[in-house]
């Protein structure tokens, strides 16, 4: 009873600004080329749906993200991980490490069009380059601030640094590892985004960029709803793994 | 019983290059015995943790020995670390967090998981034992922590203030539990600890270091039987106190 009250609570405010949005469109039907209108969106959201290619675009967007998000995060937590075992590598590789995270690997987007075309494979790759440092730098950070007194532990029981890395090490940076995944979901969303609208041949960036063409700002609100939608599903994905290693969490 | 020995001979270390700059251990000489507790103090960063470390081999000394014997065979010990804070896994259970060690060191044997049982249940963690650690309480982990030194077969039990985030009356429980794990394990135990009454109560013998670099200042033995020390008899307390009083002053002097 008290959930339901809040879900309604919560409800509220967004049902109140759409029926304002729609109530200012009819008495100035003219602002809807603009704005556009929650009636106007969900009609061109079911027509999409139904008979146009929403589901085929938003697939695509989906496997760009999830290919540049397990690419860039598998390989990203792994060598971070790694790194842990030896310091001079760590140092040596350091300063490049700095200067890709500071890149904003989104302005090598043309490039990798250039590159690697303008299909599906240049935004899995925009995605990897996105989240392959943030997934290196967590996975290496979480490794590194492993508790010291479970490394002497290891090490007074005639352990080697490859049981520290395997008993204690990896597990202790998963949290780290985790929070890196929350935001590369985000990362590899955008990233194959905004592959989509530099140049692509499908995907929800290339139905925003068709709608802006079309002065179409419904169906742009449609291509917003669908990476809102994708996004909230991947959100919920981690939640999950989330719950699941608060188990044993202090 | 003391058929295990550990001897100390003009140990020295430094952190860095051994120029005497960062001199942290400068020739200290010590012997410690089988089923005897001894107890370190001395000033806050004087080197005491840092020796416990190299009696661990965690750390190599610049200069001088370190030799552990059995039976007069010399041979490499069995560390067993308990520290201030507990350090258990947390994405074990307790009770493997208490074979670990074993694990470690691929001694786990269906006779060793026996003996963890038969262990913890006299430690009254029975109930405990397939439950993750954050479930415990502060004192209950320590405990585990111990019991996880014996299971790994430690010769040497090396404790860092083990008992320093405890109540009272917890760590009076926690020290009877030690006094019993050394005697019946033939435990040879170092222990560091701020406390002085905790020092006089626990020790049979009692180092205390100079500031850092630190040598031994004096070496103390405590000549009150073991299972009288933890009794609240005011004869046994006044003996206590003076020995407290003793220690305070090698310390402040």
């Amino acid at each position: 009873m008290i959930r339901l009250k809040k879900t309604l609570l919560q409800l509220l405010p967004g049902i109140i600004g759409l029926i304002a949005w729609q109530m200012y469109i009819t008495l100035e039907p003219k602002s809807e080329f603009y704005l556009g209108s929650p009636i106007g969106i969900t009609h061109e959201f079911c027509s999409l749906l139904f008979h146009g290619n929403l589901l085929y675009n938003a697939s695509i967007t989906t496997f760009e993200a999830i290919l540049g998000f397990l690419s860039g995060v598998t390989l990203g937590t792994i060598l971070g991980l790694s790194l842990w075992l030896s310091k001079t590598v760590y140092d040596m590789t350091k300063p490049y490490l700095i200067i890709l995270g500071a890149l904003p690997v989104f302005a090598l987007g043309p490039i990798l069009i250039f590159w690697f075309g303008t299909g599906i494979l240049s935004k899995i790759v925009i995605g990897f380059l996105a989240t392959f440092v943030i997934a290196l730098m967590q996975a290496y950070n979480g490794a590194s601030r492993t508790d010291n007194n479970l490394l002497i532990l290891i090490q007074s029981f005639g352990g080697s640094k490859m049981d520290s890395f395997k008993k204690v090490v990896i597990p202790s940076s998963l949290f780290w590892v985790l929070a890196g995944i929350r935001i590369n979901i985000s990362m590899a969303l955008l990233g194959a985004f905004i592959g989509e609208f530099i140049s692509s041949e499908a995907g929800l960036g290339h139905e925003i960029i068709m709608a802006e063409g079309l002065f179409n700002v419904n169906q742009i609100w449609v291509g917003v709803i669908g990476l809102v939608l994708i996004a909230l599903l991947f959100n919920s994905l981690t939640l999950l793994i989330e719950n699941w290693a608060k188990k044993w969490n202090r | 019983m003391n058929d295990k020995d550990l001897i100390i001979k003009d140990l020295s270390f430094g952190f860095g290059v051994s120029n005497g700059n960062n001199l942290v251990i400068d020739q200290i000489d010590l012997s410690f015995f089988s089923n005897t507790i001894s107890v370190i103090v001395g000033p806050s960063g004087c080197g005491k943790t840092t020796l416990l470390n190299l009696i661990a081999g965690i750390l190599i000394p610049n200069g001088g020995f370190i030799q552990y014997s059995e039976k007069k065979n010399i041979k490499k010990p069995k560390i067993g670390f308990v520290f201030q804070n507990p350090s258990l896994i947390p994405w074990r259970t307790v009770r493997e967090n208490v074979l670990l060690g074993a694990e470690i060191s691929k001694n786990r044997s269906f006779k060793i998981e026996e003996q963890a049982d038969s262990l913890l249940h006299s430690y009254g963690l029975s109930d405990f034992a397939n439950e993750y650690p954050s479930t415990l309480s502060g004192g209950m982990q320590q405990r585990v922590s111990i019991i996880r030194a014996v299971i790994y077969g430690a010769d040497i039990l090396l404790l860092d203030e083990p008992f320093s985030n405890t109540d009272f009356a917890l760590r009076k429980e926690l020290q009877r539990d030690l006094l019993k794990t050394v005697t019946e394990q033939n435990l040879i135990a170092i222990m560091v600890t701020h406390d002085l009454i905790e020092a006089v109560k626990i020790a049979d013998q009692i180092i205390a270091l100079t500031n850092r670099p630190a040598s031994v200042k004096e070496r103390m033995v405590i000549e009150i039987e073991r299972e009288h020390r933890m009794n609240t008899d005011s004869i046994v307390n006044g003996k206590l106190y003076k020995y407290v009083e003793q220690v305070s002053n090698v310390l402040t002097t």
